[in-house]
C-alpha cells in the first residue's frame, strides 16, 4: 500500500519547517500547593495529561517535557526541577527504528503479533 | 523490532482482513486526512448473526505516542490466530485461555483502530519526533508552529471545556483554544476527521460501544467519543 499523499507531497513543506529547540524530560518536586501552582503554568508539556506521584516525605513529583530554556525558567521562579534526559535526541535516534517500505506488501502478507500462544486447549480452530 | 510506519499499518489491517476473512472485516472510514491519508479500522468477530457489544480500540491519536498502533495491530493479529488456532494467549505474565479468546471473538465485536491520526504520526516518525496534533494548518495563520488540533481533546464531551470545568482546575492542562498550544482542541467539536473518523463509525454501527484509547500514560476506559 503507498502512502496516499505521494511521493513529496504534503510531506515536502514539513521539512523546511522552524523546528522547536529540544525538549527534556523534567520532574518538578513539591507541596501539594506548589504542583497546583505548577499546573497553572502556561504551556507546559504534562504529557497526555498530569500524573502526581506521591513521594513518601509528603511532596509529590510530577513529569513535564520543556526545553532548557523553560526549565531554567521555572528554576528561576522558585520550582525544585530535576532536568532529565533529552527526548528529542532519543527521538531522533529512534526514527531510525521506524520502518521502511511495507513489510507487508500493501495487505499481501499478514502481520503475526508478539503474544505467546499457549498450549492448545481445545480441539482444531475455529476460522 | 522496527515501530510500524503509517503505511504498514493500513497494510497490516488488510492482510488481516484478507487472512482471516470469516472473523474479521476491514473497515474504511469514510473522512479523509488533511494530507489525504484514509483510514481503515477492522471488526473483528463471528458476529453470530447479529450485532454484538462492540470494544473500540483506539491507537495513534497523539502523533508522538509510536507505540499504540503498533500495540492495536500486533493485537488484532495475536487474537485472529489464536481464535484461528484453537490456543490461548500470554502477555508477560497475564494469560487467556482458549476459552476466553473464543468468548472475545463469538460474544464481542473487537473494533481495532491503530492509527487514528496518520498525519501526524508520519511528521513524528520524519521530521519532529516530539509532534502530537495532526496537521490540520486551518487555524494556523500561516505559522507553522500553530498547525494541527489535539484529536483527543476534540470529540464533543467536555469540548467546552471552559464551562464545564471550576474556574481554576488546572486550565493548562484540560485543553486549549489557542492554536499555538499542544492541547489545542479545534474550532469546534468533531472538526478534524480524525475524530469524526472515530465517533461516526461507532455512532453509526447503533450498538453498545466501549472504547479504549491508547496513549503514553495512560489508557482510557471511555464511552463512544468521550475521551479525554
Amino acid at each position: 500500500m503507498a502512502d496516499q499523499t505521494g511521493s513529496g507531497g504534503a510531506d515536502s513543506p514539513q521539512r523546511n519547517e522552524y523546528l522547536p529547540p529540544d525538549f527534556y524530560a523534567a520532574q518538578i518536586t513539591g507541596s501539594r500547593e506548589t504542583l497546583a501552582r505548577v499546573l497553572q503554568e502556561p504551556a507546559l508539556d504534562f504529557g497526555c495529561r498530569p500524573h502526581a506521584k506521591l513521594n513518601l516525605d509528603g511532596s509529590a513529583t510530577l513529569q513535564i517535557y520543556a526545553t532548557e530554556a523553560r526549565i531554567a525558567e521555572l528554576q528561576a521562579a522558585g520550582y525544585q526541577v530535576e532536568r532529565g534526559e533529552n527526548v528529542s535526541a532519543i527521538g531522533r535516534e529512534r526514527q531510525a527504528e521506524i520502518g521502511k517500505g511495507d513489510r507487508f506488501e500493501g495487505g499481501r502478507i499478514a502481520p503475526r503479533g508478539l503474544g505467546e500462544k499457549s498450549g492448545r486447549d481445545r480441539k482444531g480452530g475455529r476460522a | 523490532m522496527d515501530f510500524l510506519n503509517v503505511v504498514e499499518i493500513e497494510s497490516a489491517l488488510i492482510g488481516l482482513a484478507s487472512k482471516y476473512p470469516t472473523i474479521s472485516q476491514l473497515i474504511t472510514l469514510p473522512f479523509f486526512t488533511f494530507e489525504g491519508r484514509q483510514t481503515h479500522a477492522l471488526l473483528i468477530g463471528t458476529g453470530n448473526g447479529c450485532p454484538q457489544t462492540g470494544v473500540l480500540l483506539v491507537g495513534g491519536t497523539h502523533a508522538r505516542e509510536w507505540g499504540s498502533p503498533d500495540i492495536c495491530v500486533n493485537f488484532a493479529a495475536d487474537l485472529l490466530e489464536a481464535y484461528t488456532d484453537g490456543t490461548g494467549l500470554t502477555y508477560g505474565g497475564t494469560s487467556f485461555t482458549s476459552a476466553d479468546i473464543v468468548e472475545i471473538i463469538e460474544r464481542l465485536d473487537v473494533i481495532v483502530f491503530p492509527c487514528i491520526n496518520p498525519d501526524g504520526s508520519k511528521h513524528s516518525h520524519d521530521v519532529f519526533n516530539m509532534w502530537r496534533k495532526n496537521r490540520n494548518p486551518a487555524s494556523s495563520g500561516g505559522d507553522a508552529n500553530k498547525i494541527g488540533v489535539d484529536i483527543n481533546r476534540n470529540y464533543d464531551f467536555l469540548w467546552d471545556y471552559k464551562t464545564k470545568f471550576a474556574t481554576g482546575a488546572n486550565p493548562n492542562s484540560l485543553a486549549s483554544d489557542n492554536p499555538a498550544n499542544d492541547l489545542f482542541h479545534g474550532t469546534a467539536p468533531f472538526s478534524e476527521p480524525e475524530s469524526q473518523n472515530a465517533a461516526g463509525y461507532t455512532n453509526s454501527i447503533r450498538r453498545s460501544v466501549g472504547s479504549w484509547t491508547f496513549t503514553r500514560t495512560a489508557v482510557t476506559y471511555c464511552i463512544p467519543g468521550v475521551t479525554m
